[in-house]
């Protein structure tokens, strides 16, 4: 019997082997969608919490545990967000680029805060692609969305990614034009 | 392929995750087209950041060390899930109700079903109300699972196609007898999928006789049913056949009906993963191998002991293979002079699904030491859908609702044409589209000797008195009682209404003339 059969069947001690098995996709995942490392610490509480109610829901024979793991992790993420920053959030349109405020910070927060701007989807892909390196294939079943839905949902998030380094590259050559030029 | 299509794919293009035929066309574009070719240069730079900044931003984000620790404070130690209609599940198992023990895995559920209420009403035990009262124990989690996991293979069952060939083992002492006088059966049904042609023999283990077989072979439904009692020991056991025209309607009717209520052994079952009175007791290993959770309640049972009803509590476990997590029986005990004592036991002795077109006797004709009557007007047939005029034709004894209310139908079901001294038994059903529903069926012709089990008591008008079976208050809601009438006959009513929704509806029962 393997792990989640025996933690399906109520073995606790296979509960907190699962746990320790994937305690990191869960908390990484949080805090990458939440940017708080106390958020995703309640995160994961949260989720493995679901994961023990509703672990007799699963079935394997409908797809990997992965996959329903990533996908209650994220949904409760979004959730969460979504209840934290009900106004700035629930809107799905990425944040203009010329809003955005952070040009002046280093440029990896600067693209950190620039993911954040992005739409909860979005950055829902982003995590899964270029963190986790999911397959798009992958990507779609634990979104539940059709597989041309996560090729569009990058390709927006890359290119809206892609204008807002433009435009801090462009700011650091005004500001070192600038320089020169005193 | 133009600048527009190629850059919408140059995301999955860097990804790996174009088709070759995509991957051949975009790089001939790119080629030749130097916008293209910067867009894709700064595309794969914003990937490659956003990459990193992301795998920089978590190696070091790691769960804290008491993380697991107070996860576990947490874990519940029992179920918050509130309790269900499990006594309707038990009932359909309960070994009064003879063969029918378990209706979908004996028919497919619905012809078994229906008839397994007229068995009871029949039988010496108040099966209609033998509430197996749901206790306020507490489940562990680990036991909802594995109910919730055999209602998925439940669910998944009914989408198999062939023959299901199933033999059970039934062992029935409703009476609380010693265990050597309890009823043990071996019954065996053949029921196919495609076709709803089935078979059903049940053989007394102590006698080796058969008692009861039931069958509808395309033409014909073969029906032993009441036939025993007028058997005079040592005799044949007759077995009526009867053009099958109506039925056939009324199984098709059935299944559907029950389906769209909930009434199947499927939501039966789920009624029973929902109890919160139930604990994992561990693996059992049985003969030849089989491995099985038995999960175990302890529950009022409504039994006869010294021929009076009683309510003790009994020790009720279900088993479940481990391996496909399909119901492998029950075992139903209480203590009776300081002593355990089997009440009722089912073992799945075969669950198989043979190929479709395998050959089975649809007909009976296997069958030894049985006598073929034929029964062309169908007096002893299944239940039959009946119109109003029809059942006020056979009976002066059958209420109905004054009017169908609003949104609900009905439907009347019969035993067919009964002998003069034989209780006319019927059935009568509102339903919804939501389904929820109104049931009133013959009872007894007897007035109630024993009410105390009674939670509520309530009068009509018209001097019906329904008698209100102590029912968890929990969801799904389900209610049910026996009504008493001027005349002495009782009749059974459930439902899923509210009892206050049930009171306004009995004020509206007449007899129907």
């Amino acid at each position: 019997m393997d792990l989640i059969s025996l933690a399906q069947a109520g073995d606790l001690e296979a509960f907190a082997a699962l746990f320790e098995q994937y305690k990191n996709l869960v908390y990484k995942t949080a805090y990458l969608c939440l940017g708080d490392a106390h958020e995703a610490e309640d995160a994961l509480q949260e989720v493995f919490l679901l994961v023990h109610k509703s672990l007799s829901s699963f079935d394997a024979r409908k797809g990997a545990f992965t996959t329903w793991l990533y996908r209650i992790t994220l949904n409760f993420c979004l959730n969460h967000r979504r209840k934290r920053h009900h106004s700035s959030l629930e809107d799905i349109s990425p944040t203009p680029a010329t809003h955005f405020p952070s040009a002046r910070l280093a440029d990896e927060d600067a693209l950190w805060q620039a993911t954040r701007t992005l739409s909860d989807k979005q950055q829902a892909v982003l995590i899964l692609r270029y963190y986790w390196e999911l397959p798009y294939a992958e990507i779609a079943s634990i979104l539940e969305v059709p597989l041309g839905t996560v090729k569009s949902r990058l390709d927006l998030a890359l290119k809206t990614l892609r204008k807002i380094l433009e435009e801090q590259e462009l700011e650091k050559d005004s500001v070192s034009q600038a320089e020169v030029c005193e | 392929m133009n600048c527009e299509q190629v850059q919408s794919l140059l995301v999955s293009y860097l990804d790996g995750e174009v088709t070759p035929s995509e991957r051949t066309l975009i790089q001939a574009h790119l080629s030749h087209c130097t916008v293209c070719q910067q867009e894709l240069t700064l595309l794969s730079t914003a990937r490659g950041r956003v990459r990193s900044m992301l795998q920089r931003r978590a190696v070091h984000a790691v769960p804290s060390a008491e993380a697991w620790n107070r996860l576990e404070a947490k874990l519940p130690k029992g179920t918050e899930q509130p309790t269900s209609k499990f006594e309707v599940w038990f009932t359909s198992k309960a070994p009064g109700v003879k063969h029918a023990s378990n209706p979908k895995t004996i028919f497919g559920g619905v012809p078994m079903k229906k008839r397994s209420i007229f068995s009871a009403m029949a039988g010496v035990v108040v099966l209609a109300i033998l509430a197996v009262f749901v206790a306020r124990n507490v489940i562990p989690v680990s036991a909802r699972q594995i109910m919730d996991r055999a209602y998925e293979v439940q669910s998944q069952q009914s989408a198999e196609q062939g023959i299901q060939h199933i033999r059970t083992e039934i062992f029935s002492n409703l009476e609380t007898l010693p265990e050597e006088q309890g009823m043990d059966w071996i019954v065996e049904s053949y029921f196919d999928l495609q076709s709803g042609n089935f078979r059903l023999v049940s053989i007394d283990i102590k006698t080796g006789k058969i008692t009861d077989a039931l069958a509808y072979d395309g033409s014909y439904e073969y029906n032993s049913e009441g036939t025993k009692s007028n058997t005079p020991d040592g005799s044949a056991l007759m077995i009526y056949r009867s053009p099958l025209t109506q039925a056939s309607a009324l199984s098709q009717k059935l299944r559907l009906r029950y389906g769209v209520e909930g009434l199947d052994a499927k939501t039966l079952f789920d009624k029973m993963r929902n109890d919160p009175n139930t604990q994992l007791v561990g693996k059992e290993t049985w003969e030849g191998g089989l491995q099985v959770y038995a999960l175990r309640s302890q529950q009022p049972l409504k039994v006869l002991v010294d021929n009076n009803v009683a309510e003790p509590m009994g020790l009720v476990t279900v088993y479940f293979e481990v391996d496909t997590y399909r119901i492998a029986g029950s075992r139903v005990t209480m203590e009776k002079d300081g002593k355990e004592l089997l009440i009722s036991l089912e073992r799945t002795l075969m669950n198989e699904t043979l190929p479709a077109g395998t050959s089975v006797d649809w007909s009976l004709n296997d069958l030894q030491g049985v006598t073929f009557v034929d029964d062309l007007n169908g007096e002893h047939a299944s239940p039959k859908v009946i119109s109003v005029e029809e059942l006020a034709s056979k009976t002066d004894s059958a209420y109905l609702l004054k009017i169908i209310p609003e949104g609900f139908s009905l439907e009347i079901d019969s035993l067919g044409k009964r002998a003069a001294d034989q209780l006319f038994f019927y059935e009568a059903t509102y339903t919804n589209e939501v389904g929820e529903y109104f049931t009133i069926r013959t009872f007894s012709d007897k007035p109630l000797e024993d009410t105390s089990w009674a939670d509520e008591t309530y009068t009509t008008a018209s001097g019906l008195t329904l008698y209100f079976v102590n029912q968890p208050s929990t969801e799904p809601k389900f209610t049910g009682g026996l009504m008493q009438d001027p005349n002495g006959n009782t009749y059974a009513i459930d439902s899923t209404l509210s009892r206050e929704r049930i009171k306004e509806l009995l004020e509206d029962l007449v007899l129907v003339k």
